[in-house]
Formats: structure tokens, sequence, C-alpha cells
């Protein structure tokens, strides 16, 4: 949680007029209630989300979001660790999802016997989820939304 | 237990319940199958992200942005995008987006201390225009100053450039990408005399190796990365070495995986020549052909305020730029200071790695492509280090062919394409042209079709410069568009909100949303962003793309580009110019700035209908005419015939980019070699033409120790830079849910055994503490950086972690770059 | 504090006349939500709690409304709280 007020901090500032700008006009929300010139308390770790439960996607296109955590894989030269179950020949075993089988096709849209390396860094484009909470709501809305709005 | 998990279970709860009652259920999916309902109206545009230049399709319906995804067309990315590019969709959509300028006051009327209040567009342009105009009356054109960057549009640094250089007689004008690619720039001035990289990204498919100077391209440039994977997994002879000064991702796919000591790549680089030439492998024919050998001056200080002992202490801080002609045996014997053993030493490197890194360049028979960024350009000897690059490239021929190429990438979007090649830096002109030199100016003033003498001589102040200036009480007002400098700015406590808060000053900020830059500002105005607008970008490889308007900008944001021009309506050419100027040109008198800029008959050249078809304009809607043609077919005319072409406007709407020069509708892949780039005379082989003899310049620089190391009280490195999951200052990534959500907050990354030593464990809550400022973060010991003992690394996109007020604002005394990968500082437990 | 959390689905079929009333009935009970229903007098609810006795004691009492002929539950799942939130912070 980020959102966090520090209210004996504040109270300091207050107290010996150090505040550079005043409270009130505090409107980047992406900080905090911390003044410009001072630091806030930094919020705790968050922990990543692990429930293996799959999030809508916005778009189809859209590559899904790791729901598990993935600290410590190891994906490099040796060894790629999503691949140990997300791998065509692994899915049946592991039961995980299949990667898509856009990651077989070459630069030039040729499907290859296995992974293309191009596909072959995993979180360039998946990442995972922490339990965080946004501090701003994102007002996106996807096609089902604006067909539904439409059909009114 | 979180209540989206509830929510989930009690929707499959319904569903099962409901199919097995043989209810068509809430939750059954009907197929939409009539297609006039789900067809998306599908556009190109570049993304909005980094220097890349990846192409992403862009879906929209009923006016909104609802998909994007890698264009499959664009050679860049061939349909890939990384994780923020696949996520563009959402970053218009925060629910914070500004809609109505704000502006401070208090019993109605503008104050300083007063709260954010809403007023119109009008109101906000008479207070901007009359502060104005009372600082310019007050200081002249030195007493106004603009900072806008390298995610402009091209049409809008030029429109920038033109209102400041030309309309207020002012050089004051700067973009970030002065943090970002200056250093950079004065390499490619120095060595080629022409900015810009010779390859392209084609030479990724075409090198047997790869090497990477300070340069996290993994987390940086993710689709080269993807790029240079495919290069090297799919053919094994490819070597990969990555330089660093700690551990991250590039080294998952290094041969070579090398952590030096902060700033010695200046030694390891001249050791590397020394190897190449003491092995004799020096391409003799090459260099006797296209090159000469150069000695800098040396001992040229830190950019730091004059009264600074460091500044006091250097020799040669006002003639830094300078060099004198050596010859190879004088090249070859300073070189020859920099055994295997004295840089191993310096720089923590076995000799074993220095000689097998020296090898891939050595070896006639391996194609090499140098890999560049913030690594090398963020540092006090930035320049010197990409100069230093450039030598062993030339020593050895290995340039300007496939596969052979010194590749400096960039940061931003349009680092190139806008705040390079439009000239939007305090002594630059389009094309590579600078304010000090008579020639050039007379070339800008004809045409812009302003009086001779318009345009003034005397460099504005830099980047760095602009806020010693504001706190200083020397620049009065200031415009900031397109930037979150307050989050960027080194030594922020002491320089830069100092000098956003003086008050004496009036700070304006254009922003899509409420940054902190926008809470240190007296007046914001809100912006148009990314598809709201018509626009064009030019990305590392030399490639221009363009993109329409796909949707509407919310309440009254509006872009740049209008705000820049409207506001030029604001001012006559009588309050600006010096009455002699208007006297020894009586037909400007009575104008305002937009006529004479603007409204020229060049500029307003294009009508409405030019515009394609089923595309929105907001700006030319406003102004009456095609205003983005316009101001881009006058831009154009700088570069064409000077190796600078590009191509018509139109052209750059149909096709997915063109790397320049564009001779007879042609682009230029390769430049400097025959039979690759037009601008090379047959017979040539190889011409350097930026340079009067066309030869390229080999560097002697030395090692210099940096501005700031660590000691017994502050006994860390800090490096600071960016992480995947989000762009700069965060102001967009931050915003959209699955990229928070993916990495929220900044940490310091840090060394288990240095975490130990401050009794310290992971998700402790630390101060990291330097001379100028501190910040509170927590310590990460097992991410996906990992830095050697003794250094830390914290990234800069969390606007509750100002890691900018740690930092020192030591430049590049010859680019003026601010080096943020090294100052010293403490490690504390809170 | 119970740590679980139970979530089921049910049938209910009732009389289609008193429909109306018993949708009403149906939500005053306690961690009972209606859904759906159809004009044949199907209606499908969920009722959470903490324990499993939490709900058949609601099941129990939805049996004996007027009107009801039956109540089917379809699913059923218990959750552990904790469950979800994997890992402490720290290294040990």
């Amino acid at each position: 949680m980020k959102t966090f007020t520090t209210i004996g901090f504040t109270l300091l500032l207050i107290l010996s007029g150090l505040s550079a700008v005043t409270a009130a006009d505090n409107i980047a929300t992406l900080r905090g209630s911390a003044p410009l010139n001072q630091e806030g308390e930094a919020p705790p770790m968050p922990r990543p989300e692990s429930n293996d439960q799959k999030r809508k996607r916005n778009y189809p296109m859209q590559p899904p979001v790791i729901p598990h955590n993935v600290q410590g894989y190891q994906v490099d030269m040796k060894v790629n660790k999503c691949l140990s179950c997300h791998a065509r020949k692994r899915a049946e075993e592991s039961q995980a999802p299949m990667i898509s089988v856009t990651h077989y096709m070459d630069r030039d849209g040729n499907f290859l016997a296995d992974v293309s390396p191009r596909r072959y860094f995993c979180f360039q484009c998946h990442v995972e989820q922490t339990n965080a909470k946004p501090l701003v709501n994102n007002t996106f809305k996807d096609i089902d939304d604006i067909l539904a709005e439409e059909g009114q | 237990m979180n209540t989206d998990r509830r929510t989930f279970l009690k929707t499959q709860a319904v569903a099962t319940a409901a199919a097995a009652a043989g209810m068509a259920g809430a939750q059954a999916s009907n197929l939409v199958s009539d297609r006039s309902k789900t067809e998306l109206q599908w556009n190109k545009a570049p993304c909005r992200f980094c220097g890349t230049g990846c192409s992403v399709n862009v879906a929209t319906k009923n006016g909104r942005v609802v998909a994007t995804h890698g264009d499959i067309l664009s050679e860049v990315n061939r349909g890939l995008s990384c994780v923020k590019g696949y996520f563009l969709s959402k970053i218009m959509y925060g629910n914070d987006r500004l809609t109505q300028p704000l502006l401070r006051m208090k019993n109605g009327q503008f104050d300083k201390n007063g709260d954010f209040t809403p007023v119109s567009w009008q109101q906000a342009f008479d207070i901007m225009a009359q502060k104005f105009k009372e600082s310019l009356k007050a200081k002249g054109p030195s007493g106004i100053g603009m900072f806008g960057s390298g995610q402009w549009t091209v049409w809008e640094g030029y429109a920038a450039s033109k209102l400041f250089k030309a309309g207020f007689r002012s050089n004051n004008i700067e973009p970030n990408a002065r943090h970002c690619m200056a250093s950079a720039v004065a390499g490619f001035m120095r060595t080629f005399g022409i900015d810009e990289p010779m390859g392209c990204y084609d030479d990724i498919e075409n090198a047997d190796a790869f090497v990477l100077w300070g340069a996290n391209m993994a987390e940086m440039h993710p689709i080269l990365w993807t790029r240079v994977t495919d290069r090297r997994l799919s053919n094994p002879h490819v070597k990969v070495a990555v330089l660093t000064t700690y551990e991250h991702r590039c080294f998952e796919l290094a041969d070579m995986p090398i952590v030096f000591t902060p700033h010695s790549d200046l030694a390891i680089l001249n050791y590397i020549a020394h190897y190449i030439i003491s092995n004799k492998k020096v391409n003799t024919d090459f260099i006797d052909k296209h090159t000469n050998f150069r000695r800098g001056v040396v001992d040229i200080g830190y950019g730091l305020r004059p009264e600074h002992p460091l500044e006091k202490a250097a020799k040669n801080a006002a003639t830094a730029n300078d060099s004198t002609p050596m010859t190879f045996d004088e090249f070859a014997k300073f070189v020859s200071d920099y055994t295997a053993e004295k840089v191993s030493k310096l720089s923590g490197m076995s000799v074993k790695q220095l000689q097998d890194l020296a090898e891939l360049y050595a070896d006639p028979n391996i194609k090499v492509t140098s890999f560049w960024t913030m690594g090398v350009n963020q540092h006090t000897r930035g320049v010197w280090v990409n100069n230093l690059i450039y030598n062993i490239h030339l020593l050895t021929g290995k340039i300007a062919t496939p596969g052979n190429s010194p590749f400096s990438l960039t940061g931003q979007p349009s680092a190139c394409g806008t705040a390079r090649e439009v000239g939007t830096f305090c002594h630059r002109l389009p094309a590579d042209m600078v304010v000090n030199n008579p020639e050039h100016r007379k070339i800008t003033e004809t045409l812009w079709n302003i009086p001779a003498g318009t345009i003034v001589e005397k460099p504005g102040f830099h980047a760095v410069e602009h806020n010693r200036k504001l706190k200083d009480g020397v620049i009065n007002a200031y415009w900031i568009q397109v930037n979150n400098n307050l989050q960027a700015a080194p030594n922020l406590n002491e320089e830069t909100l100092p000098g956003y808060r003086n008050p004496a000053n009036f700070i304006v900020v254009s922003d899509a949303y409420p940054t902190v830059t926008c809470q240190a500002a007296d007046l914001i105005l809100p912006t148009a962003m990314w598809v709201e607008k018509e626009g064009a970008y030019g990305n590392a490889e030399r490639r221009t793309q363009f993109w329409h308007q796909l949707v509407e900008a919310p309440g009254e944001a509006k872009s740049d580009l209008w705000q820049l021009v409207e506001f030029s309506k604001r001012f006559s050419t009588e309050e600006v110019w010096p009455a002699e100027l208007l006297d020894a040109n009586p037909a400007f008198k009575g104008k305002t700035l937009y006529d004479v800029l603007f409204a020229n008959g060049v500029v307003n050249k294009f009508p409405i209908t030019d515009i394609e078809a089923g595309f929105k304009n907001h700006e030319a809607e406003a102004f009456g005419f095609y205003i983005q043609k316009g101001l881009f077919e006058e831009y154009a005319a700088f570069g064409r015939g000077h190796a600078h072409d590009l191509a018509s406007f139109d052209t750059y709407h149909q096709s997915r980019g063109l790397r320049w020069p564009v001779v007879d509708g042609k682009e230029t892949r390769w430049r400097f070699r025959e039979g690759s780039d037009p601008y090379v005379k047959p017979g040539k082989g190889f011409e350097f033409y930026g340079k009067p003899d066309g030869r390229a310049v080999i560097f002697a620089l030395p090692y210099e120790p940096p501005a700031e190391s660590p000691d017994a009280e502050f006994d860390m490195w800090l490096c600071t830079g960016r992480v995947l999951e989000h762009w700069h200052s965060g102001s967009m990534t931050q915003r959209v849910p699955e990229l928070y959500k993916s990495f929220p907050d900044a940490v310091v990354y840090m060394h288990p055994d240095d975490a130990e030593k401050r009794g310290v464990r992971r998700g402790d809550e630390v101060r990291v503490i330097s001379r100028r400022g501190e910040i509170r973060t927590r310590v990460e010991t097992r991410g996906r950086n990992k830095p050697p003992v003794g250094l830390v690394y914290v990234p800069w996109f969390d606007a509750s972690q100002l890691i900018n007020k740690v930092t020192l604002d030591a430049i590049d005394p010859i680019s003026k770059q601010t080096d943020y990968k090294k100052c010293a500082v403490k490690v504390v437990k809170v | 504090m119970s740590s679980e959390y139970h979530i089921a689905s049910f049938i209910v079929l009732t009389r289609p006349e008193v429909l109306q009333a018993v949708c009403d009935c149906l939500r005053s009970l306690p961690g009972t939500e209606v859904h759906q229903h159809d004009n044949n007098g199907k209606i499908i609810i969920t009722i959470e709690g903490d324990t499993t006795a939490h709900i058949s004691q609601i099941t129990q009492a939805i049996g004996l409304l007027d009107g009801v002929l039956a109540c089917n539950m379809v699913f059923h799942q218990c959750d552990n709280e904790a469950s979800a939130e994997d890992e402490a912070i720290h290294e040990h």
C-alpha cells in the first residue's frame, strides 16, 4: 500500500515550517502525501499473487500475466524454467497452458519445430502481479464494454 | 484471500448452477457474430515508449482505443511488443487525466503559494503571456526558458525551437535528451562530424559478436534484445559480451559476462586499442585512407558550479572540446600505457577477460556490433567513451558494413527524430547546424524567412544550468513540455526544487497527468498524448515514422503543438524584437509571432483537404491549415540535399517508416560506404563526409577519475536507471494496473553481503543517503539485478522515492550530460 | 476467527406464482444472494459463510419457506483464507 499518510511527519513539518509547498496543493497522485522536499516511509514490499487464477485479458492479443510466483526462476541459455511446464511437450503433464502458437513463428512468419528464439525470454512480455493496490484507477474499456454500451 | 478471488468463485458457482438448471446463464458467452459490431478500426502508430521505435497496430472503436499489438509489417519488431508496448491501450485512460488548465490562485488571483484552481485556456495564456513578457522586458531573451523532450513529435519540437530561437530570440531551449543522448551527439560530431549511427538494426542479423558497453538491452530495449537473442540462439558461433557495473538480465544471454569498476571503461577501451595495435591487427589500409588521429584536451572538470573545488582545480574546463593532430605512432605510444595488468587492476577484470574481449575486435573474421546507451552516455567522460568505442571500430575498419557497427542506442522514441535532428538543444539548429556558426544562422534565417540577425549567436543555458539559473533567479519564466524533470533532474533538493519554487519564477508545465513536476508548477496545461494527435517520431536507426490522430483528447486537453502555436499569437514582434531589427525590416512590424513563424506562407501552405480521409486533426481544424504537413515540409528543406534527406510528408503515412537519408525514394541502411550510401563519392570505398576531408577521427583520450567516488563515510556507488515494466518516470506505466502491480515500488538492489554488513535483510526499510539528499526504500537482495559488493542500484520510476535527490549534478563538460550512474552513497537501516 | 471461506450455489425450485415473494425472503437470509430466475420458478442463489454449518442452516431454512418445492446444491467450495497469500517476505 502506498497511499499512506504519515501524520507525525506532516505535523513535524507544519511545526518547523519547513514545507516548501503547501499541503493543499498535493496533486501528484503517484506520490502519496510526502511534500516534494521530504521523503515518506517506503511501503512494505508487496508479495506476488500466486493463486494460479487466470485473469481476464484486456484484448485477445494481450500477453497473459503470470498468475504465480516466479521468484528465482532460471531463464538463461542453459535452462528455461517457464518452458519446463508451458512447453508443448510438458503441458499435458503439468496442466499449465501451452505457450501460444505465435511463439513458434520466426521473424518472417515461418513455423519452427520448437519455440522461436525471439520469444525465448518470457519476462519481456509476461509479468508477475503483486498484491499491491493500484494508486490510480484506469478507465480503459474493453471491446465488450463498448459493444454493450452501443447496444443500449 | 482477496475479493477478486471471491468474486471469481461466486461467478463460477452461479455459472455452474445456471448450467445445471438449463438456464441461459448471465455468464454464458454468446459469440457476437455481427461483423459490423466486431469490426475494429486498425491503424499503425509507433510505440510511445523507448528509442527502439517499434510499430504497433492500434484498434479503435467508438472513439476509444480498445487494443494494441505489435505490427507484423514493421521491420523493427515484426509483430512483437514488450510488456509496456502490449499495454499501450491503457496509458491514456488513467482516471486522473488532466482536463482543464490549473493555476495556483488565492482570492481569485495568481499566487505562487495558492492552490491549484481550474481556469480557462484564455486565463491560462493571459497570465502566462504576462509573465513571459515581464521576464523578457526585465532580463531579455535569457530570462525565459523551455524544457522539452525526445518525446515531442518532430513538428512539436520544430515549432518549439522556432518559437524560442526565432520568435523570442532565446536559445534557452533544451530537451531532456540532454540527460540522455548529448554525449552520443558530441561523440558523433567529434569523430564523424555528423550525428547518428551509420548502421541500422539489420546489423543484428549480420553480426558474429555483440558487445554491450553500458546498455541493459534486455530491459531497456527489449525488442532489440529479442533480435539479439534470436541471432545468438539460432547461430552457435555468435558471441555476446556484456560489460556492466552490476549483473543484470543481459547476463542470461552472455558468453562473456563482465562486471567492471565504474568509470574504468575508459581504460578498457584504450587497452583494446593497444591490443589491436600491438598484435598487428590494425586495418592499415582503412586507417590510411579514412582516418585522422587527434589528441584531446585533458583535465576538463565535471561541469559543476564554477565555485566547486573540482571546477577550480580543472585546468581545461573552458576548452574541453579542443584537440590537436597527432600521428599513428604517437597514438600507439599513448595507448601502450594501458597494459593488461594495469587495466586489470583499474577495472577489476582479469587479464584473460580483457584479452578475450579485445580479440573479438582484433580478429578480422569476426563482425562486431557494439551497443551502448546510458551506461556510456550518462558519464562525466561520456563523450570520450563514445570516441574510444569508435576508435576500436575504426582501427579495425569494422564499421558501416553489415554486422560491423558501433551502435549508439537512444532512450526516447524521438530523441533522434526530434531532439537531435530538429536541433532542440540550446546550441543547435536543424540538420546538425549550430547557433554560433554565422553560416548556419544565415541558412536558418533564410529558410525561416526571418530577418538576418534574428537568431542569437550565443548558445543558451544547458539543461542542468537551467535549474541553476532558475534557482539563482536568472531565468524567471519557464515552460516544461512532455517530461517530468522534477523526477529526473539531478540534485533535486539543492537545485531543481528551489529553482521551481523560487518566488521570482513562473513555472508552466504541460502534461497529461499530475506529475511531481506539475505539483512544483504554477500553471498546469492539460495535454493531449500519443494517438490523440497526429505525430512523427524518429528512432535510433534513423527511421522516421508517422501516425494519425485516432481518438480525441479528454476534456480541454490540447496537444503541445496547439499550445505552442496558439501561445505565439500572444506576442507582437514589437514586444519581443529590438527596434533596430524592426527598423531595418519594417515588413515585420505590427505582426504577431504567429504571423511570422507559422502563417508565413510555408507552414500554412497545405489545406485541410490534404488530410487523409477518415482522420481527424485537431490542430489543423483549429488553425485552418494542415499545420503538421507545413511544419514538416519546411523543416525537411533543411536536410534535403545535405545528407539528412527526408521523404515527402505523405510517404510516411503510408510506410512503416524510412531510414534517412531517403534519396530518390530509397532509404539508406548503412551510411559512409560506397554502394550503400548515395552521398559517398564513387571510387572512395568509404567516406566520412561529415568531416571536410572525409576522414573520421581516432582520438587519444586518457582515463580520468570520476567526479565522486565512495569513501569512508559514503561507502557505496549508486547507479540509477529504469526497469522493463516502466517507462522513464512512470507517469504513464504506473497508471496501467497490470504494469503497476508487476513492479509497484522502487527498491534498492544490493549484494547480500552488503545487506548483512548493515544489519538489514530483504524487505527491510533503509535510507539511501548522499551528500545531497536521501530516499527511503526497501532492500532487494535477490531480484533481477545483482550488484557487486560496494554498489547499489535504484530505479527512478517511483514518484514516491525521488532518487534524483541523491544523484550528483556532475556532467560531461563537453556534452553537458548528467552522470546518473555514479555517485557515492551510504545505506542505513531505518 | 475462522480462516475458512465457503461458497455454495443452489437451484431453488418454487411455484411460479410465489416466485417474487420467495426471492424477497431469500435476499433477507445472511450471506445469501439471488443471481437469476426464470418464469418456471427456478432461482439460482449463492450462500457464503465461514463454516459448513452456516451453509446447511440456511439451506434448511430455505426448505421450510412457503412455496419452495426443492433446494439442491450444485457447487460448494471451501477456501482457506491464507492460501492465496504465500511466502514470507524475508529470506530465512
